[in-house]
């Protein structure tokens, strides 16, 4: 024993050298080991000299070899070499089975490309703070009466905000304006707020200085950066310029910092976006002090660890005190504490949550087809893999290698997603039909970039994941089968695919044939060549009626004298423009019968009108410069009138009352008879209508309308200014526009909404595909024993493939027929938002989207039936 | 990288078969495998001890330092039931292979 102590003490010693990284346990059992090997050899008769070279060489063996340990943390363990190569071995395997790889890449695509849509636009309108300090403490105090939200009278606001729940507030009030710079004239936004305000939302001038109190009352100004930098040309000089200002003059104090910006939140159809002209609230409006004039809008600040409850309380007893104190103004008069969040983007939650909802099932949805995919795709690599096993890959391993080829997939999918979901968002926000709130908040930053990380490695890991643990439990159990449940479920899902994908198709149909009719829709004129533009005639320069009819007709008269026009005129209201001005009408010598009112859509318009807007006339005439001067009143009305007043007689030389019940005697005599015009909208079918002369009629604002003979509508924005411009400077020119723009925007909301759906029944379809194609090609891999015995007892490979092809047949039988049904349901619940596709449309529609959905599924089953026709029986039966 | 799993691999198997007869402590083992294989297979430390740290870690095999009357502490490692099912798959795989083996071999010699 004492030699054998004392080689054992000597290895020790010599272990610990050789070692130095080894703790106390590794260091005894190696050392006992060379100890006991020298001493063994040392007894079989090698001489010492020999047996030390022999355990040497044994300690030489562990050089660059990892050291293990049990009490070392398990993250010592992983080991990070190997990585590329496994990295190269995937993307080598992968190559290997295209269908599966793009497959797999396009799901991941589609989940990434609606997770990231979806989550960018939720989360930059719904839930990015406002930029604003303290943002969630500001709220907007409405006042509440007869059913209606309305802006508040200033005493009252000031009785409201006096309570220390609030500590801080500023009334505003916001208007438009026309602002001459040079020789230009601007429609801008302005926005007029208490000195407080500007310090709650965060102002900073770039330029100059900020409003203060002091400033009240003064002819002061900030603008925009906006402003400065577009009209202004970021001159820093700018402090001290004065502005023309819808006839005041405001000296410009400071210029704001880019981006401040401030939405008066007031219903849609005042909405005032993009401020761009600031000042402080005007203390001297004689309306001010009563209260009886509800005219301001009012934003306050929440005191600390005080809530809007609270601040709601407080507003509450307000309201009762003051309807005690002033009961003829206050009585029923209540108010109401808004979070300013919730303000502005209140309207557009719902749709916004169904957003979400929308791309979270995308993602659900592409999920479980990629699982599906994986567990195909493990089935197929399960002889590879378990061989790999055997010879001696750890699951570590293997795990590695599946996970770094699915994450390549995945950051496949994430980097086309990416590029796709900001061509998705930017149509969104580009639209002017959706209308959406705070869209200057929809970003790409880092918040996206982190949902965008976090759902590809879920993707990966899915892929991985589930499938990874079939195939090792697989392995261990040397089982090839996956149990009932899990094909009845697998093969569920893709006729659900299927049905959805038919709904989404069908709808999609229907709105793009839909847009299809609209566009096709005879708007009643000629939109081809024309331009117009809204000019108004200010009070202090045309102070009467003559004064303003002779501004605009010198307009028209110029404007027919440039070369490239063909015709000019002007109206108070323009086709397509949506103006709903009405009146009463009734027809000479026609009694009306109790109760009925006849109403019609009532406008003025200058000789020259219609040529210009592209309105035929049917029968009659103009209006000349003459019928000014008649005594009698002269009208023109549409097909749809006479046809309503005068069936089957000629209107021409009747007479009609406009706006009353008798017209006390001033009726107007129908000189003429114009095409129906669609005056709202595209989807609006005409309605009756009446021109009057102006001179006859007037007001300040009118669309001028002009034609080219050239067809270049474009070039006659520049000349409509111009015109305007020679004649007066000051005089505002706005909303220029071709009448084919004017067309397309009033197809917008039509068109976007086609777009989605169109966009949505594309990507349903594909998943849909994808996976009947998985199902198809889980079913070949497991059954792939089966498929062997066939072939080898003698079935043809068109058996084989039948056996296949009759199986996803029938998923996508039962997924249509569903789908079918839930067409039905959408055709009605879309009913109301189709124009011009009708029952019968639907009657073709839906059963030629079923049979183009049916095809594509059957075509998608066809490789795996072709993979199972040419299964080889030695090798599908070879297994084991 | 085969090579390195294929050497991993057989190592484990080794270790698992010889265990499974009962419990050894790490040199038995190693002479065990190498009087079995009439030296053809050897065992360096090197090899045998990161095996047998990484058998214990993954559950298949459980170590025990005993102390007996009159002989020095040593660490004895017994197969756990679970080393025993994962055995038995390993045998299989094995054994799968070597007749893939010996079928490519054996094309390859007619």
């Amino acid at each position: 024993m004492g030699r054998n102590e004392a080689a054992l003490d000597r290895w020790r010693r010599r272990v610990r050298i050789a070692l130095p990284s080894a703790d106390d346990d590794l260091v005894e059992e190696v050392a006992q080991h060379i100890a006991e090997r020298w001493v063994r050899a040392c007894e079989a008769g090698m001489d010492a000299a020999a047996a030390d070279r022999q355990a040497e060489e044994d300690l030489l063996a562990w050089k660059g070899r990892h050291i293990p340990s049990r009490t070392a943390p398990w993250y010592r363990e992983l080991s990070w070499s190997g990585w590329g190569a496994d990295v190269r071995f995937a993307a080598r395997s992968l190559r290997v089975r295209p269908v599966f790889t793009v497959g797999a890449a396009l799901l991941s695509t589609i989940a990434i490309t609606a997770i990231l849509s979806g989550f960018s636009v939720v989360y930059g309108i719904l839930w990015r703070p406002l930029p604003y300090p303290g943002s969630q403490r500001l709220a907007v105090i409405w006042q509440f009466r007869g059913g209606d939200l309305t802006q508040i009278s200033y005493p009252d606001l000031t009785d409201v905000t006096a309570a220390d729940v609030f500590d801080g507030r500023a009334a505003m009030s916001g208007g438009r304006g026309s602002l001459r710079i040079g020789n230009s004239i601007d429609r801008v936004n302005a926005l007029a707020i208490e000195a407080d305000g500007y310090a709650m939302l965060g102002a900073r001038p770039i330029v100059g200085r900020l409003l203060n109190a002091a400033d009240a009352d003064k002819p002061v100004a900030m603008i925009s950066h906006r402003l400065w930098a577009s009209r202004f040309g970021s001159d820093p000089s700018i402090v001290g310029r004065v502005l023309w200002l819808s006839g005041n003059e405001y000296t410009v104090v400071g210029v704001l910092q880019p981006g401040f910006d401030f939405e008066l939140p007031v219903p849609p159809s005042f909405k005032l976006e993009q401020n761009d002209i600031w000042t402080i609230l005007d203390t001297t409006f004689p309306l001010r002090p009563r209260r009886d004039v509800s005219a301001y809008e009012v934003l306050v600040r929440i005191a600390p660890r005080r809530t809007i409850e609270d601040a709601q309380a407080v507003a509450d007893a307000t309201a009762q005190r003051l309807a005690a104190e002033y009961a003829s103004t206050n009585i029923g008069r209540t108010f109401r504490i808004v979070p300013l969040k919730n303000e502005v983007v209140g309207p557009v939650r719902r749709p916004m949550l169904f957003v979400a909802v929308a791309s979270v099932l995308t993602l659900l949805v592409a999920l479980a087809n990629l699982v599906i995919l994986g567990l195909v795709r493990g089935a197929e690599r399960q002889e590879e893999l378990s061989i790999r096993t055997a010879l001696g890959a750890g699951a570590t391993r293997i795990r590695r290698q599946l996970f770094a080829e699915h994450l390549l997939i995945a950051l496949t999918g994430a980097v086309f997603g990416v590029l796709a979901s900001r061509q998705v968002v930017e149509l969104l926000v580009r639209s002017e039909a959706a209308h959406l709130p705070r869209v200057d908040a929809i970003r790409f930053d880092a918040p996206v970039w982190w949902v965008a990380a976090a759902v590809t490695l879920l993707l990966a890991l899915v892929m991985s994941g589930r499938p990874l643990e079939h195939q090792v439990a697989a392995l261990r159990s040397g089982r090839r089968t996956t149990s009932r449940v899990v094909r009845r479920s697998r093969r569920l899902m893709a006729a659900s695919e299927i049905a959805l994908a038919l709904t989404l198709t069908t709808g999609g149909a229907l709105l793009a044939l839909s847009f299809s009719r609209l566009l096709s829709t005879d708007p009643g004129f000629r939109p081809a060549g024309a331009a117009s533009a809204r000019v108004s005639a200010y009070d202090t320069r045309y102070p009467t009626k003559e004064h303003v009819r002779r501004f605009f007709e010198d307009v028209v008269r110029r404007l027919r004298d440039m070369p490239q026009v063909t015709a000019a005129g002007a109206g108070s209201s323009l086709p397509l423009s949506g103006q709903a001005t009405g009146t009463s009408i009734v027809a000479e010598g026609r009694p009306l019968l109790p109760g009925a009112r006849p109403t019609a859509g009532w406008q003025f318009v200058t000789p020259g009108y219609f040529e210009a807007a592209g309105i035929s006339i049917r029968a009659g005439r103009d209006f000349s410069t003459a019928d000014r001067e008649r005594a009698a009143h002269v009208t023109v009305v549409n097909e749809d009138l006479a046809r309503d007043l005068f069936p089957g007689e000629d209107p021409i030389g009747r007479r009609i009352g406009v706006g009353g019940d008798d017209a006390n005697g001033d009726w107007h005599e129908i000189i003429g008879v114009v095409a129906d015009v669609r005056h709202q909208a595209l989807d609006t079918a005409p309605s009756p209508r009446v021109y009057d002369l102006l001179g006859q009629h007037w007001g300040r604002t009118l669309y001028v309308v002009a034609r080219t003979g050239n067809g270049d509508a474009d070039s006659l924005l520049p000349v409509l200014r111009r015109t305007v411009r020679s004649l007066d400077p000051d005089a505002p020119v706005f909303e220029a526009a071709t009448l084919e723009t004017l067309v397309d925007r009033s197809a917008a909301t039509r068109r976007m909404a086609s777009t989605i759906a169109v966009g949505l029944a594309a990507a349903g379809v594909l998943l849909a595909l994808i996976g009947v194609y998985a199902v198809a090609a889980a079913s070949v891999a497991e059954r792939s024993r089966e498929i062997g015995v066939r072939a080898a007892l003698g079935a043809a490979p068109l058996d084989l493939f039948r056996l296949i092809a009759r199986e996803s047949a029938s998923t996508a039988a039962w997924g249509t027929l569903a789908g079918l049904f839930a067409s039905l349901v959408v055709v009605r619940l879309l009913r109301a938002q189709l124009f011009g596709v009708d029952a019968s449309d639907a009657m073709w529609l839906i059963p030629a989207v079923a049979i183009g959905v049916l095809a594509a599924a059957a075509a998608a089953a066809i490789p795996p039936g072709r993979r199972a026709a040419s299964v080889d029986p030695l090798v599908a039966m070879r297994v084991d | 990288m085969l090579e390195s799993e294929l050497r991993k691999g057989s190592a484990e198997v080794l270790v698992l078969g010889v265990l499974q007869e009962g419990t050894r402590h790490g040199y038995e083992i190693a002479r065990v495998i190498e009087d079995r294989s009439d030296g053809a297979i050897t065992f360096h430390s090197a090899t045998l001890y990161p095996t047998l740290y990484r058998l214990e870690r993954k559950g298949l095999i459980k170590g025990r330092w005993v102390e007996k009357a009159g002989q020095r502490r040593r660490r004895f490692y017994r197969i756990t039931p679970k080393g025993r099912a994962v055995l038995g798959e390993q045998r299989t795989a094995w054994s799968r292979f070597y007749d893939a083996l010996h079928r490519v071999v054996h094309i390859h010699e007619s």
